[in-house]
């Protein structure tokens, strides 16, 4: 009885234990690039100069409630921009866009180019600020 | 039991909030009915509601800070209910997003909307009546259920993803867990009733890393006969909504405490049809940071319910 008891005791304290928050984390600051370039062969009318080499926030940081503007640098033809983030709002669509937020901290920002036979993602830290 | 059937009520569960320093209008309404079914009852209903929202408030003050010139949405959709047992009801409910609108006024790029609509969340529910004092003066419902993320959380436009805040769905499973109490406070008037129900979601990360924070949802509410089969309804409804969190963390923006007074007529249209309409007026609101509040949101609700069960026989009459 006693050993069921302690062995109640250990689970329920190990649930508890992993069950812990860590809600005072801080948001990671750095760039990160994840650069995914998928070559399956030229299709007709490709350019065969593709290239997506950076994102560039202007201004940076982001000023809350104000816009940015985001701008892919990407090289060839028939480009696909597809834009995501992980907060805050997007305006606009290709290679320039607008992004805006009404909610300070550091997010990220993430857009794929591709062309029909390369793909290249590229994902940037973006600060909202007072 | 069947006198609960009647109180159909919509309310916003702030665990759900779409929020993007959250906005009331954003919030994803979840939907219940008080307490449980007779065996073998059959309880639908449909409803409508309007949020809208076009004001800031940093702490419980206003403020002037001009991003969103507003924001609301139109859902609607229908729950089911059926009494299983006496004591034992099953609940789903399905919504759909007729609208979720922004209208953005943003130095540079001026004034901006982004829109969407679909189907959102849908909700199933399992509610126990775990106690029925014999004199029925008090009564206690213990409800369990889960939200399925059957909406779409990342819809694009141009190849550009919306705003969560316009997204019919939330791309997480959500617990839920409920308690209902009726009391019957004065045995000289059986026909004042004070309910109590709270609700808490516990959310779950959607693949995007967010997660809308733990919300809970207490209404107060009573009723009063005005006319023969109309009654004016009194409620009162406490939100509270935990930090949402991006990739486990803090968003800094999105933690709120509201009080709303809820006034509604509930009218029985007779062959076990109701129809019921109410108001949402916010008396007392806090947010973290600076976030768009609630302004106003009014509901309708219809329901019937079906006895697929043999009726009941009075001993007398067999």
């Amino acid at each position: 009885m006693r050993k069921k008891f302690y062995i109640l005791l250990v689970c329920t304290l190990s649930f508890f234990v992993s069950c812990k928050k860590n809600d005072e984390a801080t948001i990671p600051y750095g760039t990160t690039k994840n650069y995914s370039s998928v070559l399956n062969g030229t299709p007709p009318g490709a350019s065969n100069v593709f290239s997506f080499t950076k994102i560039i926030i202007s201004p940076n940081p982001v000023k809350i409630g104000i816009a940015s503007k985001i701008t892919a640098v990407a090289t060839g033809t028939n480009l696909k921009f597809v834009w995501t983030t992980t907060h805050g709002d997007l305006f606009g669509a290709g290679n320039v866009i607008y992004y805006s937020d009404s909610c300070i901290g550091t997010y990220s920002i993430t857009c794929v180019v591709s062309d029909g036979a390369h793909s290249v993602t590229i994902t940037v830290p973006i600060t909202i600020s007072n | 039991m069947r006198f609960f059937a009647v109180f159909v009520f919509i309310f916003l569960c702030v665990a759900d909030a779409f929020s993007q320093c959250t906005c009331s209008s954003c919030m994803a309404p979840g939907t219940t009915t008080f307490g449980v079914l007779e065996k073998g009852d059959l309880m639908a209903f449909g409803f409508f509601k309007r949020n809208y929202s076009d004001t800031y408030f940093e702490g419980d003050k206003r403020t002037h800070f001009n991003y969103l010139s507003n924001d609301f949405s139109d859902y609607s959709g229908i729950n089911v209910s059926y009494g299983v047992t006496n004591k034992f009801t099953v609940q789903a409910s399905l919504g759909y997003y007729i609208n979720k609108i922004e209208n953005f006024n943003i130095p540079i790029i001026g004034q901006q909307q982004l829109s969407a609509n679909g189907l959102a969340d849908a909700e199933i529910y399992a509610k126990y009546n775990v106690f029925q004092a014999k004199s029925g003066v008090f009564s206690l419902t213990l409800s369990g259920g889960a939200k399925l993320p059957t909406g779409k959380y990342n819809m694009s436009v141009n190849n550009v993803e919306l705003t969560r805040d316009v997204q019919p769905g939330a791309g997480a499973y959500s617990g839920v867990l409920m308690a209902f109490m009726m009391l019957k406070p004065f045995k000289k008037k059986p026909n004042l009733f004070i309910l109590f129900n709270t609700r808490v979601d516990f959310n779950g990360v959607n693949p995007q890393g967010y997660q809308y924070g733990t919300g809970n949802t207490n209404t107060l509410s009573t009723t009063i006969k005005i006319y023969k089969q109309l009654s004016f309804i009194a409620m009162f409804r406490n939100e509270n909504h935990d930090f949402d969190k991006v990739n486990n963390l803090r968003l800094y923006s999105s933690s709120s405490i509201a009080v709303f007074a809820t006034p509604g007529v509930s009218i029985n249209l007779g062959h076990d049809i109701s129809f019921a309409c109410y108001a949402d007026l916010p008396m007392y609101q806090y947010y973290h940071g600076i976030q768009l509040a609630a302004k106003y949101a009014y509901s309708f609700a219809i329901s019937k319910i079906f006895e697929l069960h043999k009726p009941h026989i009075p001993e007398e009459e067999k």
